[in-house]
């Protein structure tokens, strides 16, 4: 064999991947030539320098945490997009339990006039009315589903940074049903499903501040707005902001706002 | 186990955890890798979350029993050329795939004792320094070759299969591949004081047969064309 020919194949023959009698055959050569004996030394030595030399690089500390993160975020999403499925039975379900609204310690009944925001001053709060329509329309399945306000409230003790006093109404026809986590905006806002003569109305509870330059909406007061074909009444309670909409007249949903009241 | 694992179910809990088990200590390989190929740092960042997300979501497709390196590899070296497939197009246009085939210069037997002989640290650093540079001067599908091969040390066959090349293509591939890294390499050892530069005579000498013979890359030319 020739000098040329174990050149070509020296690499193979280090990395270990020439066939048995291709390795016989360059072995038998290089014990026997000075040439390649050195040409063998300096080709490992190369492979070394290329290692040793190309190593070294450590990845970010934080390079780790940041897939992990992003793994999560994903399963959370598919999680969602999964049990979105399966939204409209857990309606349905919830649907056929009779309940007792339980009527919470009356702290402070909610306003008397709706009034309508201004639409000019509206432009970012908007984008969370925006959300609360879309949190209303993809009909989540709730997180827990219970009738009492208290289980409710307890339910989101730990998960929402603020406390949660569901709304409460008078009027007998409607329904607490269950509530689920969602993110408004950059926060995580309290989502209370409720049924009116069979009916979805979503109640969407932040501490999100929808700036009102006008300074016409005072607390206790319900203001409105029109998006996508729903009407959201929105109320502010200390720094919360009750947010309504639902599948119901709009002077339904007004009424509903009106007469809201905080469990507790 | 972070505190939002419980909202998650059980069977994704498990997968979670079987991916934190056996393909994150993978990272540092592969963070390697992507710095190597991409030469940056945020690049390499991206490319390497990209292809662990990827590896999380066809996790079940993994097939137990084969090297979970080389499957993390296989996904990142296709995300990096699926990525930067304009660019590579453009360079390939732009270099050729052997513009600058075996390189012009000689590797006298004078620079393969001098590379063979005990370096002191600041020829160390030195080499370092020009490796490193002889790996940014291949095309790139020479770097991925290095990378694989001589950095992260994977099987020939392995190689192919995230190629998609035969065997026999890898080995030739390679061979080139480090002949061209090594040319590089000798210019700036050259350079560096660490090697003669080559002699008039070796040259011409460059085409005997005799043990005393340069090595010379023309040889390893014939033997490229030889092996197409
Ligand atoms: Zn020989």
């Amino acid at each position: 064999m020739k000098c040329e020919l174990i050149d070509r194949r020296i690499g193979a023959y280090i990395d270990g991947e020439l066939d048995p009698m291709s390795m016989l055959d360059v072995e038998r050569h290089i014990e026997a030539c000075a040439r390649c004996q050195e040409m063998l030394v300096f080709e490992e030595r190369f492979r070394g320098l290329v290692r040793e030399s190309l190593e070294g690089v450590e990845p970010p500390r934080n390079l780790k945490a940041q897939i992990l993160s992003s793994i999560d975020s994903s399963e959370r999403k598919a999680a969602r997009g999964s049990l979105a499925a399966r939204a409209a039975q857990v309606f349905v379900a919830a649907a056929s339990l009779t309940l007792i609204v339980g009527i919470g310690l009356q702290q402070r009944a909610l306003s008397p006039e709706p009034l309508a925001f201004h639409e000019a001053s509206l432009s970012p709060p908007s984008l969370v009315l925006d959300e609360v329509v879309r949190i209303h329309s993809s009909a989540l399945p709730a997180d827990v589903r219970a009738q009492a306000p208290s289980e409710i409230s307890h339910y989101f003790r730990d998960k929402v940074s603020f406390p949660v006093q569901p709304a409460v109404f008078d009027d007998g026809e409607v329904r607490l049903m269950g509530a689920r986590l969602h993110p408004v905006g950059s926060r995580t806002a309290a989502v209370l499903y409720y049924e009116v003569e069979g009916r979805r109305v979503t109640v969407v509870v932040t501490d999100r501040d929808l700036p009102d330059p006008t300074g016409r909406l005072r607390e206790g007061e319900v203001a409105y707005r029109d998006v996508g074909g729903y009407t959201l009444p929105v109320v502010k309670v200390g720094r919360l902001t009750y947010i309504f909409t639902g599948d119901v007249e709009r002077e339904t949903l007004l009424r509903l706002a009106r007469s809201a009241r905080l469990a507790r | 186990m972070r505190p939002t694992a419980k909202l998650f179910s059980r069977k994704t809990n498990a997968k979670r955890e079987a991916f934190e088990a056996e393909a994150m200590p993978h990272l540092e390989s592969l963070y390697l890798a992507a710095r190597r190929l991409t030469r940056s740092e945020t690049e390499a960042d991206d490319l390497v979350q990209d292809t662990m997300l990827k590896a999380y979501r066809f996790f079940d497709r993994f097939e137990p029993g084969t090297n979970m390196r080389a499957w993390l590899l296989k996904i990142q070296t296709n995300s990096y050329i699926n990525r930067y497939r304009r660019r590579l197009r453009e360079r390939a246009f732009r270099e050729g795939e052997d513009a600058r085939p075996v390189s012009e210069s000689m590797m006298s037997r004078g620079a393969i004792r001098a590379l063979s002989n005990p370096l002191d640290e600041a020829q160390r650093r030195m080499l370092a320094a020009a490796i490193q540079e002889a790996l940014d001067s291949l095309n790139e599908s020479q770097r991925m070759l290095i990378v694989l091969a001589d950095l992260e040390e994977l099987a020939y066959k392995e190689i192919a299969e995230i190629l998609g090349c035969p065997v026999g293509t890898v080995m030739s591939r390679l061979h080139r591949a480090r002949k061209a890294m090594q040319a590089h390499l000798i210019d700036h050892a050259i350079d560096l004081g660490i090697v003669e530069p080559v002699q008039e005579n070796e040259v011409s000498a460059a085409h005997d047969e005799g043990a005393d013979a340069p090595v010379s890359l023309e040889a390893y030319r014939m033997a490229r064309e030889g092996a197409q």
